[in-house]
């Protein structure tokens, strides 16, 4: 539940966002309908929120914890800054400059960050899921959910 | 309960994994390395699945192991790659002889390869293939459990998982044969008989410990009129336990004579019995190890084959059988092969009483037995009996007098756990009941 919330808000957040539209308008010409404000701010708490769930999961469950290395918190935070330092700047608290730069190099970080670490699931995910199911589907005749 | 496995895990000693670490060397742990998942080599399947994998615990509820050890985390499937498989690979093979007996004991005999961990996988990550990988480092660095071990050396040696020699497998079937025709004069096992429509075969433990199964199997072929011939040369083994223990080039040899015998005798399918990991053998990995997407001769496992005999009225019920029975799913041929319906229909036929288990069909626990595990043999018993406590309590909640296990390993692992745990229960084959409930022809004075 709480994995579909954050990644559907994570994704269609920044694609359709009127300050981001703006900016790609302002570059090159084109725009596409944007998301009222009142929805924008609260995708972005609900990003935000289910961050904060993931890392008390993280921590108190067991089975996770025993999983998680460093690089977990670590990605968690860089996936979770740009939605952060975006509602400060959005909402012009605290000095906007700061936060507008803030939030401009987190999200440039989590970008980069996508082909050396384990963010790289959102390309990789598609692959190993439809394998995975043509296999037991095509080949195994049985369900793989 | 975790204290128990803990303290089962010191005391047990494998002569196997002793020797083999103890004449193990750091610099073969990096040969294999290299070969395996070095540069060049075909590991781009291993490393995404060990990048893609975010930690997120989801696997840990879909494993046996894991539920029935108390939950400790150090048995989910996430968590046996991270001791083995993945610790491997994050130190690109510098480990030593002691973490290599670690790994093949981890990837031996704590995972059955049952697969329901790729089912809860929002990835969809084979966490099983992921331990089959790690039993086939181990394999090439030489440390094996001993006893599946040696059951691999029968394999490379006869071509049959029980060192049966060639006469006395001829010998089995003739006195199945001759028991056979005093219930009915003209059964026949027609042994090389070339052009028939379909060839039987079985699993080495049969010849040795079941022959009652060859006898039935027997009896519904001649009941059924159906034009069959059994081998009478090496190659009538079709399970293979050299496939559990990363014996890759072993498997392939015992495929390729299993078919090569099939095409020998021109038959148009192979029909097998009731197993499951040879199932998977010649359905999914022997068959793509020697190159076939698909088996070359058609194979028919036992549950389909009672299933069209039902169907078709070539075999038909007396009296259904009026004991409460229960079915369970083996991963091979549910998981592997979509076979739970058919294997439902069979049951209901030949049952009046029949019981579903929760979870059931592709969700249904592994048996702890298969993948190689019980093959282990007697040191790693209790250990694997612990670990499936879950499956105790899900046969036990039923009420079911009788447990129907299509499969020879998940038929000895009940066994020992409705031992181990006191449940009222017997195990039957699904071919058992069969014979029991089915209208025998009369036998001509």
């Amino acid at each position: 539940m709480a994995t579909f919330a954050f990644h559907l808000c994570l994704i269609i957040l920044p694609i359709f966002l009127t300050g981001h539209v703006v900016m790609i308008a302002f570059s090159w010409g084109m725009s596409w309908p944007t998301l009222p404000a009142v929805l924008a701010d609260v995708m972005t708490v609900i990003v935000i929120a289910c961050c904060i769930f993931f890392l008390v999961r993280r921590i108190i469950r067991k089975e996770v914890n025993y999983l998680t290395t460093p690089s977990d918190y670590v990605l968690l935070l860089i996936t979770a800054a740009p939605f952060i330092t975006g509602f400060f700047a959005y909402h012009q608290w605290l000095d906007y400059r700061t936060w507008i730069t803030l939030h401009i190099l987190s999200g440039e970080i989590m970008l980069a960050a996508i082909p050396f670490t384990r963010l790289s699931h959102m390309l990789f995910a598609v692959f190993t899921r439809s394998y995975l199911a043509s296999e037991f589907g095509g080949v195994r005749f049985s369900k793989d959910w | 309960m975790a204290e128990t496995a803990e303290k089962e895990k010191k005391v047990i000693i494998d002569e196997g994994l002793d020797t083999g670490a103890r004449r193990l060397t750091p610099e073969r742990i990096k040969k294999v390395y290299e070969k395996e998942l070095g540069k060049g080599a075909m590991g781009a399947k291993i490393r995404t699945y060990v990048d893609t994998c975010v930690h997120c615990g989801l696997c840990s509820d879909a494993c046996h192991v894991y539920l029935s050890n108390d939950n400790d985390p150090k048995y989910s499937p996430a968590g046996k790659v991270k001791r083995s498989l993945g610790e491997f690979i994050k130190r690109k093979g510098n480990v030593s002889p002691a973490f290599i007996k670690e790994m093949s004991e981890i990837a031996s005999t704590e995972c059955n390869l049952c697969k329901r961990c790729a089912m809860y996988c929002p990835f969809g990550i084979d966490v099983a293939y992921l331990l089959l990988v790690a039993r086939r480092i181990c394999h090439l660095c030489g440390v094996t459990p001993l006893y599946i071990q040696a059951t691999a050396h029968s394999h490379s040696a006869t071509m049959n998982q029980m060192w049966v020699k060639e006469d006395e497998w001829i010998d089995t079937l003739q006195w199945q044969e001759e028991d056979g025709r005093e219930e009915m004069p003209n059964l026949r096992i027609p042994l090389e008989k070339e052009g028939a429509e379909v060839m039987y075969s079985v699993i080495g433990p049969e010849p040795k410990f079941q022959p009652t199964l060859i006898y039935i199997a027997a009896y519904l072929m001649n009941v059924a009129g159906i034009d069959w011939t059994m081998p009478a040369t090496p190659g009538w083994d079709n399970s293979d336990m050299a496939m559990y223990t990363g014996d890759n080039e072993i498997m392939g040899r015992v495929k390729r004579i299993h078919f090569e015998t099939a095409a020998r005798l021109k038959v148009k399918k192979i029909v097998m019995g009731e197993c499951g990991h040879a199932f998977r053998s010649v359905y999914d990995m022997g068959n793509r190890w020697l190159g076939w997407k698909m088996p070359p001769i058609p194979v028919v496992h036992a549950i389909e084959f009672y299933y069209d005999l039902l169907k078709s009225g070539k075999i038909k019920i007396k009296e259904k059988y009026k004991k409460k029975v229960t079915l369970h799913d083996p991963c091979n041929v549910v998981r592997g092969r979509g076979l739970h319906e058919k294997a439902r229909y069979v049951v209901n036929q030949i049952c009046d009483d029949f019981v579903e288990m929760y979870p059931n069909r592709e969700h249904n626990y592994c048996c702890n037995a298969g993948g190689g595990v019980i093959n282990c043999g007697p040191p790693f018993k209790n250990k694997r009996v612990v670990s499936n406590a879950v499956k105790a309590k899900q046969i036990a909640d039923t009420g079911a007098e009788i447990l129907i296990t299509p499969c020879h390993n998940c038929h000895s692992g009940m066994e020992d756990i409705i031992s181990h745990y006191n449940v009222n229960m017997h195990t039957k084959f699904l071919s058992e009941i069969i014979y029991e409930v089915m209208e025998k022809p009369e036998p001509a004075e």
